[in-house]
C-alpha cells in the first residue's frame, strides 16, 4: 500500500517535471540569461578545483567554535550526569546481581532441606507401610484362628447336641421297651401263656415298639 | 558531452551541468528550482562571516546533539533502565561509541575518559552526513574545511594526550624507531642513518594521518552527494533542452526518469549506510590515533 502511494506520488511528479522542464527552457531563451556562472556566496566560479571553495576557510573556523563549543556543554553538563547514571545503574545491576546470587543460594539451601525431608518422610512412610502390612497379617492369623476356634467350638456344641438327643432317645426307647414289659407281664399275669400267646405278644410288642420309634 | 562536465561554458550555447552545485555551499536553499521555489540567505557579512548553508546546518546538528545528549544526560541520571525509542535510540549510539570505538581504541580505562569526545564527534559527523540525505538539504562535511577542522581537533586532542601521558621528550622520542644493527662503523652509520629516516617519515605520518582523515570523510560525502546528483540529472539530460544531449529522443523520458529515481533510490539508502560508517571510522581512527599516542608500540 504505502509502496504504492511512493509509486503514485513519483510518477505524478515525473509527469508534472516534464512540462516543468520545457518551460524553465523557454523562460530563460525568453529573458536570454543564463545562470551557469552564478556565485555561490557571491563569488565567481573559475573551473577546475573551485567546488572545493578553499576560498571558504570561514568554515573550519566556524566548525572549531561550533564543535568545541558543543564539546565543552557536553563535557560540562550532560558528561558528568551521564556518569552519575551510569554508576547509579551499575551499583543498581550489582545489586540485583547479588541479590539473585543470595536468593539462588537461599533457594538452593531449602532445596536441599527439603530433599532431607522428603527422604526422611519416605522411609517414615515405608516404615510405616511395613508396620501396617506387619499388623494386617497380625490382625488376619489372629482372626483366622479365632475363626477355627470358634468353628471347632460350634461343631463340638453340635455333637455336644447330637450325643444328648441320642442319648434322650436311648432313654426314652429303654424306657418304651421297660413300658412294654411291664405291660406285657401284667397281661401274662391275667392268664397262662400259651406258645401261640406267646408269639403274639412278641409280636405285638413289636409293632408297639415300631410306632414308638417311628413316632419319636 | 565532456565540455558540459567541465564547469566551463558548452559551445553548442547549452547551459554548463554543474554537479557539485547542490552540494557545496551556497547561499540558497534550492526547492524545487523549476517552480521557482527557495530560502535566500543573506550570505557574506562583513569580511568574515559568511550566512550560508552550511554554517546554518552546523549549528542545527550542534543544537540538535546538545539537546538530545542533554535530555537523555537528565534521564540517565536517574539510574532507571532506558525507556521510549528516542532515550534507547540515543543511549545506544552512545554506547556504541563507548563499546565499539573508544573502548577497542584506547582502552577500557583511557577510553571512557575520552567517551566525551569521541561520542560528540561521532553524533556530530553523523547527523551533518544524515542532514545530506534530507531534500533539498546538503552535508556540510562535504567541505573540506569542515573535515579539517574536525580532523585539526583530532590531532590537538592524539598529540596533547601523547604529551600528557608520555612527557614532551618521551612522546617525541617514541617516533623515533629502536633499529639494532650489529656490524662495524659502517653497519652503524647506516642503522642510524635509516633511524632518522624513519623518525623523519613517522613524524609526517602524525600530520599525514589527519590529513587523510579530513580527506576521506570529504570526499566520500562530495562523491556521494554528486553521485545522486548526477543520476537524477540524467532526466535532464534527455528531456530538459537547456541540457539535452544529441542522442537523446523525446521517448526516451519515461524510462530514463524510471531508471533514474529507482537507481538514486537503491543509492541513497547507500549512502545512508555510508553516512554511519564514515562516521564511525573517522570517531574509530581517531580514538586508534589516540590510544597509539597514550600506549606507543615502541
Amino acid at each position: 500500500m504505502r509502496f504504492a502511494l511512493l509509486a503514485m506520488v513519483a510518477a505524478f511528479g515525473l509527469i508534472v517535471a516534464r512540462p516543468a522542464l520545457a518551460q524553465t527552457h523557454a523562460e530563460t531563451t525568453t529573458a536570454g540569461e543564463t545562470h551557469a556562472g552564478e556565485t555561490h556566496a557571491g563569488e565567481k566560479k573559475e573551473g577546475g578545483l573551485s567546488f572545493l571553495a578553499l576560498e571558504r576557510y570561514d568554515l573550519g573556523i566556524f566548525t572549531l567554535i561550533v564543535f568545541g563549543l558543543l564539546c565543552l556543554i557536553l563535557m560540562r553538563f550532560a558528561w558528568p550526569k551521564i556518569s552519575e547514571g551510569l554508576a547509579k545503574r551499575e551499583a543498581a545491576i550489582a545489586d540485583a546481581r547479588d541479590e539473585a546470587v543470595q536468593a539462588r543460594k537461599d533457594s538452593e539451601d531449602i532445596r536441599e532441606k527439603l530433599k532431607g525431608e522428603f527422604a526422611v518422610a519416605q522411609d517414615r512412610i515405608r516404615a510405616m507401610m511395613d508396620e501396617g502390612r506387619r499388623d494386617a497379617d497380625a490382625l488376619r492369623i489372629k482372626e483366622k484362628e479365632a475363626g477355627v476356634a470358634e468353628a471347632n467350638a460350634e461343631r463340638k456344641r453340635a455333637l455336644a447336641d447330637i450325643e444328648t438327643a441320642k442319648q434322650q432317645a436311648l432313654s426314652e426307647i429303654q424306657n418304651q421297651a421297660i413300658q412294654l414289659a411291664s405291660l406285657m407281664s401284667t397281661k401274662a399275669v391275667r392268664r397262662s401263656i400259651t406258645a401261640e400267646d406267646h408269639s403274639r405278644l412278641l409280636a405285638e410288642s413289636l409293632d408297639e415298639l415300631k410306632k414308638t420309634v417311628t413316632k419319636a | 558531452m565532456l565540455a558540459i562536465f567541465a564547469n566551463a561554458a558548452p559551445a553548442d550555447g547549452k547551459k554548463a551541468i554543474e554537479p557539485f552545485e547542490h552540494v557545496v555551499d551556497a547561499e540558497h536553499f534550492h526547492i524545487f528550482e523549476t517552480m521557482g521555489l527557495g530560502i535566500h540567505l543573506p550570505g557574506k557579512i562583513g569580511q568574515f562571516v559568511y550566512i550560508t548553508k552550511f554554517p546554518i546546518i552546523m549549528l542545527l546538528v550542534a543544537v540538535i546533539v546538545g539537546a538530545l545528549v542533554l535530555w537523555v544526560a537528565n534521564k540517565i541520571k536517574s539510574g532507571e533502565p532506558p525507556k521510549g525509542r528516542l532515550w534507547n535510540a540515543v543511549e545506544s549510539l552512545l554506547f556504541f561509541v563507548r563499546d565499539k570505538i573508544a573502548r577497542p581504541g584506547i582502552g577500557v580505562h583511557d577510553g571512557d575518559k575520552y567517551l566525551p569526545f569521541l561520542s560528540t564527534l561521532f553524533l556530530f559527523i553523523f547527523l551533518c552526513n544524515l542532514f545530506g540525505m534530507i531534500p533539498f538539504l546538503p552535508s556540510p562535511t562535504a567541505h573540506i574545511y569542515v573535515t579539517g577542522a574536525l580532523a585539526l581537533i583530532v590531532f590537538g586532542v592524539v598529540h596533547v594526550s601523547g604529551f600528557r601521558e608520555n612527557g614532551f621528550g618521551g612522546y617525541l622520542k617514541t617516533f623515533i624507531p629502536h633499529i639494532h644493527l650489529e656490524g662495524g662503523t659502517g653497519m652503524k652509520i647506516f642503522g642510524y642513518g635509516l633511524q632518522f629516516s624513519m623518525a623523519i617519515l613517522e613524524y609526517m605520518t602524525a600530520f599525514i594521518r589527519v590529513f587523510v582523515l579530513a580527506v576521506r570523510l570529504f570526499a566520500n560525502m562530495l562523491a556521494g552527494h554528486t553521485v545522486l546528483f548526477m543520476v537524477l540529472f540524467f532526466i535532464k539530460l534527455v528531456a530538459d533542452p537547456d541540457f539535452k544531449i544529441s542522442i537523446a529522443e523525446d521517448w526516451m523520458y519515461w524510462p530514463v526518469s524510471i531508471f533514474s529515481v529507482i537507481l538514486v533510490t537503491l543509492l541513497s539508502l547507500l549512502e545512508l549506510f555510508i553516512a554511519g560508517l564514515q562516521a564511525f571510522v573517522f570517531t574509530f581512527l581517531a580514538a586508534i590515533f589516540i590510544g597509539l599516542a597514550k600506549h606507543p608500540a615502541h
